[in-house]
Parts: C-alpha cells; structure tokens; sequence
C-alpha cells in the first residue's frame, strides 16, 4: 500500500455512473487483485473508498466505476481529464479463486466493479456474471461480450425481468454446474436475499462500510463477525457469507 | 537545525510531532507511507488492562471540516499488545507513548502497573477524556476530585513518564491542567474530542448507531488552540496540542502559542504521510526564518 498521484486519462458518463481510467507512476499501485479497493481524494475531508474495476500494468492503467451519491462521488464525477488526484491503495484482501471452480459472480448497482476485474482474471475458468439493477440505468454497459452475462432489471427493461435471484436460477439451470460458488458484491438486502435462497452454495461477498482511514487504523468500519469485530478495509472487504453475524 | 524538546522525566522527542492515540493504530501500518524514524513518537491506541470490543456500528460519519467517531475504545488489551505489538515497535527509532485507560481507578492503576515493567515503553498517555464510553474515561476528566485521586495514585504506580490528557468537554479546562501539576504529572495533552451528534435527513437515523461521540478534525483547532493557550499560562509542566493539526501551518500555530510539542489526529486518515510532511515543513520554515533551534519558536508570540 502507498499513497500517491493518479491521472485522468479518459472518463466515459451513463447516467448517473462514471467510468474513470487513470494512468499512474506508482508501480505498487499495479500491483492489484479483484476485491481491492483505493481510498480515492473527493474534496471532502476524508478520502472516498473505490473499487478497482481493471488495471493494466503495461499501460500503467487503473479504471474505477463511481456511482453519483453524494458529495465525494460526485466530485469524483465531475472530474475532468488532465486533473489528478491524491489515492491510497490498494486496500484489502480479494476473492478467491482458483482455476477448476464453478462461479457465479453477482453484482448489482456500484457492486459491479469488482466483479468485471474478477470476471476478466478468470476468463479461462467456467463463470457467469449475474448483474442486477432496478432500471436500465442502474446496468452500465461494460462487459460487452467479454463475459458471459445474465442481465435482470426489476422493471423488465433490460434482460430478466426480476432481481438477481431469477438470474441465478438461470445459471444454475442453464450451466449445470456440479459445485457452484456465488461470488458476489452489492447491496446488502440483495446479499441477504442470495443466502436465503440458496443456502447450501459457498458465497463469499464483498461488504461496504463506511471508512475514515481505508488502512486499518481507525475501526470504524468493523463488521461483526463469528470471531468477533473484523476491519472491513484490511481484514476484509471480501468474507466468508457465513462468517458474517449481522448477515444471519 | 536543532528540532528536539524535552518533555521531561527522560521523555526526550527527536521532533516535536507525535501521531495522536487512536489515529495510528500500534504505529506499524504508517511503515507503508514513511520509517516512523522521521516523526518524534507514536501515542498508540488506548489499551485496558483486559481486551474490549467497542461500540457498535455505525462508527463514524464526516461532518463539515471534521468527522464524528464512536469506537468505544476497541482494544487488543495490554497482555497481547506487549506480546504481539510491542517487539516489532520497540525496534522502531522513535519513542513509543502507550496511552492507557479504565473504567475504575483500579483498572487504570493495574494496566499502568502491568505496563510499567516493559523497559521499551518510554512513558503514558493517560486518556481521562473519551467521551464514547459508558463509565470511566471522561468521568474522571470533567470531576477535577476524580482527577485528583487519580493522578496522585498512577504518579505512586510508575516512574515512566505521565502524560494526562484533558477533556475539552468541561467548562474550565485549566482546573484540570492545575490539578494534574500538582499531583505531579510531567506534561498534559490537549484536547480529546468534543462532545457532537449527527443526523441523517434521509434516513431520519442519528449518524452513528450511539448518537453522540467525538468530534474531531480540522473543524476543532481554534478551539483546541486557545485551550492549549489557556493551559501553558496557568501550568508550568510542559503542554502537547491537538486538534485539527493537518500541515506544518496548524503545527507552528501550537508550538508559537507555547505548545511543546504536536500531535496529529484526523489528518492522519486522510493524509497518512503527514507525520513526515509536518517534521520537514517545519524545519524548512525555521531554516527560512534563520531560526537554528526550535525552542526558540516555541512560545515566542508577542504576547503582552
Ligand atoms: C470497499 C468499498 C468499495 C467501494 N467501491 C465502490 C465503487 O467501486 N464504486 C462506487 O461508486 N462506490 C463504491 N463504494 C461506495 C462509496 O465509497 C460510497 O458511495 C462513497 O463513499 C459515498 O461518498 P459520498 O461523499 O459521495 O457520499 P456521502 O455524502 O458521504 O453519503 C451519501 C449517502 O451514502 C452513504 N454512504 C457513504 N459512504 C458509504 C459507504 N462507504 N458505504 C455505504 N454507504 C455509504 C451515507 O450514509 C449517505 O446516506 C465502495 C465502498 C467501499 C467501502
Ligand atoms: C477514530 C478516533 C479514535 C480515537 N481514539 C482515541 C483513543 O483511543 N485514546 C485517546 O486518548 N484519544 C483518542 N482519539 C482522540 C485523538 O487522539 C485526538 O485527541 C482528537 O482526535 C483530536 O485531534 P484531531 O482533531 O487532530 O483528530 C481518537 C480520535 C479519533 C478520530
Ligand atoms: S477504515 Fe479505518 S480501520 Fe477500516
């Protein structure tokens, strides 16, 4: 983990999502696995915590996806290729993979990012991408035909219509996989639901709290778990499903 | 250039900056962003005697130019830190603070006794001011007897170095400057976090799940600034500010007004290298001002 300069390089908007690719100089900023995350500056006083979405070391490259939701996301947003900004990173554990599993990652609203990078490490491996929103805006078009996707909208604009609760279920039935293991990230009424319905699959989800330091010395951001308080931002942000306490 | 102060009874910092208790952990994670060798100390994270758990969450929320926190004193007790994290920091060049707390005299008494063993802990930071626990804490830091009692018992308990570190949250700070002098403490740190609440409008939920804690950040200097003042003139112990110290600036302000020393808090969290940034801005300012020796700076306000 360090903490240092990043540069906009190119930003694409769609709705109220912004897709922000940055170039750095700092080499162990490249040095990033799925789940990790920066604290990103925001012109708020403390630093924001964002998602990497994909990086290229040959290119120098870090991409993030920052949804629009109040004063540091929005400052985030609205900023503007040539402008650089202050980060620390990268913060965190991953998802664990390996290359025989079975996975379906879920990911719905600004859950998404982590997933995409996931998505893109395990190509060769046997997955699907569940992705889940409210409307077609809440879906920003970033797979492409780089993964296979199954998209759900609750309005039935795009894909499915339902959560992704109906998207698994597809996957399930569609892929016939003999030991599937849900990897997931989104809102916690959706990670709840996914335990609900389907108890018995591995889960390992990507929780958000709120953070003050993103580097483990401030706990504020513990969950509870089975052994006690865990530090979201160095311990996690990825857990065991059913480590968690306050997800029971 | 001459940047090192004596706080007395063999507390003697390389720099006047310390990174404030509960802003830097056990120290070792600042590794990442520069050797703590650079900075004068490190006041750890409050310890107890037996380990705590904290409060529950939400923990903090960022407010205009500062944020609220309700940890609750979240520790891994005084047994594991000398186990697990003392041998890793006593190998660090720089001084090591333990700031300690309890919810009894007694538990105060015995973690300074159990600690006071340990030869490469170079002196205590007591916290009779948090204001995110139910008992203890701020209880002894806003009733100048309790104070009283308690620091003449902890100055029989330890020959290290004993900091008191005072409360903003009462209506005259400098009582308990005095009655920390007089029963023989070697400095006082100023200020804890002040008392605060947040609401969301949205939600309609308070901020954090116990609705008042601890306001801290850039928000809070002038306050923290005219209560180290008030301190320095009616003590003669050595004073250590807090509050809102973010660069060298806020640093100078302090030490112009009498303070010894600094420690930074908040900024630490949004800015992990400030430690560093706050030794080398300093040093460059008195260079420019061709002031060889920091004494020299500190406490020179014109002042009549
Ligand atoms: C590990 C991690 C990874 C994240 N990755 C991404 C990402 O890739 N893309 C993305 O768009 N967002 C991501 N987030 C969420 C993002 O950090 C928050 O949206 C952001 O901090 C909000 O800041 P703000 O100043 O815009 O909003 P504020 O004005 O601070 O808050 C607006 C509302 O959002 C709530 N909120 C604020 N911070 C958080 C938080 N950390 N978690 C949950 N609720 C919060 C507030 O309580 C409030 O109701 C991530 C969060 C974490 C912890
Ligand atoms: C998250 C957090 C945790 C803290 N924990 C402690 C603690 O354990 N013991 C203590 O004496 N002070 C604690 N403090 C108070 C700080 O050391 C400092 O006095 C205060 O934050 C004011 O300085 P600042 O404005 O620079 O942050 C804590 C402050 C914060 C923000
Ligand atoms: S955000 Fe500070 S410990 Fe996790």
């Amino acid at each position: 983990m360090k903490q240092g300069k990043l540069f906009l390089k190119n930003k694409k908007t769609y709705f109220d999502y912004a897709i922000l690719t940055f170039l750095t100089e700092v080499e162990d900023f490249l040095n990033v696995k799925p789940g990790n995350f920066f604290m990103l500056q925001a012109n708020t006083l403390l630093k924001k915590p964002i998602s990497v979405m994909d990086c290229n070391k040959r290119d120098k490259m870090l991409k993030f996806l920052v949804k629009k939701i109040g004063k540091g996301t929005e400052f985030l947003y609205n900023l503007n290729p040539g402008e650089t900004i202050d980060a620390i990173g990268p913060s965190g554990n991953s998802f664990p993979i390996d290359e025989t599993g079975e996975y379906i990652l879920v990911g719905g609203g600004s859950g998404i990012p982590p997933l995409y990078f996931l998505s893109k490490q395990i190509e060769k491996s046997r997955h699907t991408v569940v992705y889940g929103g409210r409307t077609k805006k809440d879906i920003v078009p970033i797979f492409g035909k780089s993964a296979p996707t199954i998209i759900t909208t609750e309005n039935g604009e795009l894909g499915i219509k339902g959560t992704v609760i109906d998207g698994i279920k597809k996957v399930i039935e569609k892929n016939n996989f003999k030991k599937p293991i849900i990897l997931s990230c989104g809102p916690e009424g959706m990670v709840k639901a996914i335990k609900k319905n389907f108890p018995d699959i591995p889960h390992y989800t990507s929780l958000e709290r709120y953070m003050a330091c993103g580097f483990g010395v401030c706990l504020g951001c513990v969950v509870e778990t089975n052994e006690g308080y865990k530090r979201v931002c160095v311990d996690g942000p990825v857990f065991n499903i059913n480590e968690l306490k306050e997800l029971k | 250039m001459e940047l090192s102060v004596d706080l007395g009874r063999n507390l003697k910092l390389k720099n006047p900056v310390l990174l404030a208790s509960g802003t830097c952990g056990y120290g070792l994670e600042f590794e990442n962003f520069y050797p703590l060798s650079k900075i004068g100390g490190i006041c750890t994270k409050g310890l107890s005697y037996k380990p705590i758990e904290g409060n529950p969450t939400p923990r903090i929320v960022e407010t205009s130019c500062g944020m609220i926190n309700s940890i609750g004193l979240q520790n891994i007790g005084a047994k594991a830190f000398v186990e697990e994290k003392l041998p890793l920091l006593a190998k660090k060049d720089t001084k090591i603070i333990v700031n300690i707390f309890g919810y009894s005299l007694e538990e105060y008494i015995k973690v300074v006794e159990f600690l006071s063993e340990y030869q490469e802990i170079d002196g205590f930071e007591v916290n009779i001011s948090c204001p995110n626990v139910k008992k203890g804490g701020i209880q002894f830091g806003t009733n100048p007897k309790l104070t009283k009692t308690l620091v003449s018992k902890l100055r029989k308990t330890t020959e290290k170095h004993l900091m008191i570190k005072l409360s903003p949250n009462v209506t005259d700070i400098t009582e308990f400057a005095k009655v920390c002098e007089g029963e023989g403490a070697d400095s006082i740190s100023l200020i804890n976090t002040l008392l605060g609440m947040a609401v969301n409008i949205e939600t309609k939920k308070f901020s954090i799940k116990r609705k008042m804690g601890g306001f801290s950040g850039p928000a809070i200097k002038p306050v923290a600034l005219r209560m180290v003042y008030q301190c320095v003139k009616a003590v003669k112990i050595p004073v250590i500010g807090i509050g809102g110290i973010s660069n060298y600036k806020d640093a100078l302000e302090f030490l112009l007004i009498g303070a010894k020393a600094i420690q930074i808090g908040t900024a630490n969290f949004f800015n992990p290298s400030c430690g560093k940034e706050i030794v080398e801005g300093i040093s460059n300012f008195l260079q420019n001002k061709g002031i060889e020796n920091i004494n020299q700076w500190i406490g020179s306000i014109e002042d009549e």
